[in-house]
């Protein structure tokens, strides 16, 4: 009883369910089939993973309230998807355990602040493959960070609530994301030489 | 770059500032994050530019993580949703329904 979602429940006719979906759901279509394939990587894994969000949204739909943030709803529920039935199915399991992942995020070498070499007009010579290349070269929570901030200017609760994570995870893992990164960016830089080797 | 060029720089640049080593660049650039998210306050933002104005190191911050946000915004493709996509998820939908 002293959930909001539990008494705030929404009842949807046929035709209503037809005219959030028109309305609210499907108009976000674009974000979520680009975010499922900066997960996935594979172009059928994401139309799936983003069909399932979709049946899935629609089975749920009476703890969608509507006008609310359907954007942030529907992004949780892709993300819930990923984690629960697609990584586990993924060929490749994945390598990181929690723990794993949490105490990488606390270590000294990702938390210190970069004295870079790179410039802004190095980044101006960089091309689309080789951003999209630093960013999906991210271990995938970082990615995803960095895909719902700066890619769909997700507010710092909004993607509190849709990772499940407090606000203080958002903002430090962001920050490590970013410094991740930009460290990448720096690398690819070098390697390409836009950087001088001194 | 020449000699001279870089003695212009050092005269009339980067002798306008103060600093050019900050005293707490990691939270300098905790507050900058905030700042370009759009998520801070107005007093944040104010100390945050009095301070980029002194303070050569996080002047060079400033840019770089600004310029690093547009290019992750404009270089990144947008992929093109798959045309049959909606119309497989509405025939799955009427499925449900009928069930
Ligand atoms: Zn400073």
């Amino acid at each position: 009883m002293n959930q909001m979602s539990e008494t705030k429940r929404q009842q949807y006719s046929v035709d209503e369910k037809a005219k959030v979906f028109d309305g609210e759901f499907y108009p976000h279509i674009d974000s979520m089939y680009n975010f499922a394939y900066r997960l996935t990587f594979d172009e059928d894994d994401a139309k799936d993973l983003v069909q399932d969000t979709y049946l899935k949204a629609f089975r749920f739909i009476e703890s969608f309230q509507e006008g609310t943030n359907a954007k942030a709803w529907l992004f949780r529920i892709l993300k819930n998807n990923f984690i629960n039935d697609f990584r586990k199915k993924s060929k490749e399991p994945s390598k990181v355990d929690y723990q794993e992942v949490e105490s990488y995020y606390n270590s000294d070498d990702v938390n210190k602040s970069i004295t870079t070499d790179l410039r802004v007009d190095t980044l101006k010579d960089m091309m689309g493959d080789e951003v999209s290349t630093a960013l999906n070269t991210l271990d995938v929570d970082f990615r995803t960070v960095i895909i719902l901030c700066d890619l769909e200017g997700f507010k710092y609760d909004e993607m509190a609530r849709i990772l499940d994570i407090p606000i203080g995870t958002v903002r430090s893992r962001l920050h490590r994301a970013r410094n991740l990164l930009r460290e990448n960016l720096r690398l690819y830089a070098k390697t390409m030489g836009y950087i001088k080797k001194s | 770059m020449t000699k001279t060029l870089q003695s212009w720089i050092k005269k009339n640049i980067i002798s306008r500032y103060a600093m050019t080593n900050c005293p707490d660049e990691e939270r300098c650039l905790h507050v900058l994050e905030v700042i370009l998210d759009n998520e801070s306050t107005p007093e944040e933002e104010q100390e945050y530019f009095e301070h980029i104005d002194q303070c050569w190191a996080c002047y060079k911050n400033y840019n770089l993580e600004k310029a690093i946000r547009e290019l992750i915004k404009r270089k990144i493709e947008k992929k093109p949703v798959p045309d049959d996509l909606v119309k497989s998820i509405k025939l799955e939908i009427e499925k449900l329904v009928i069930e």
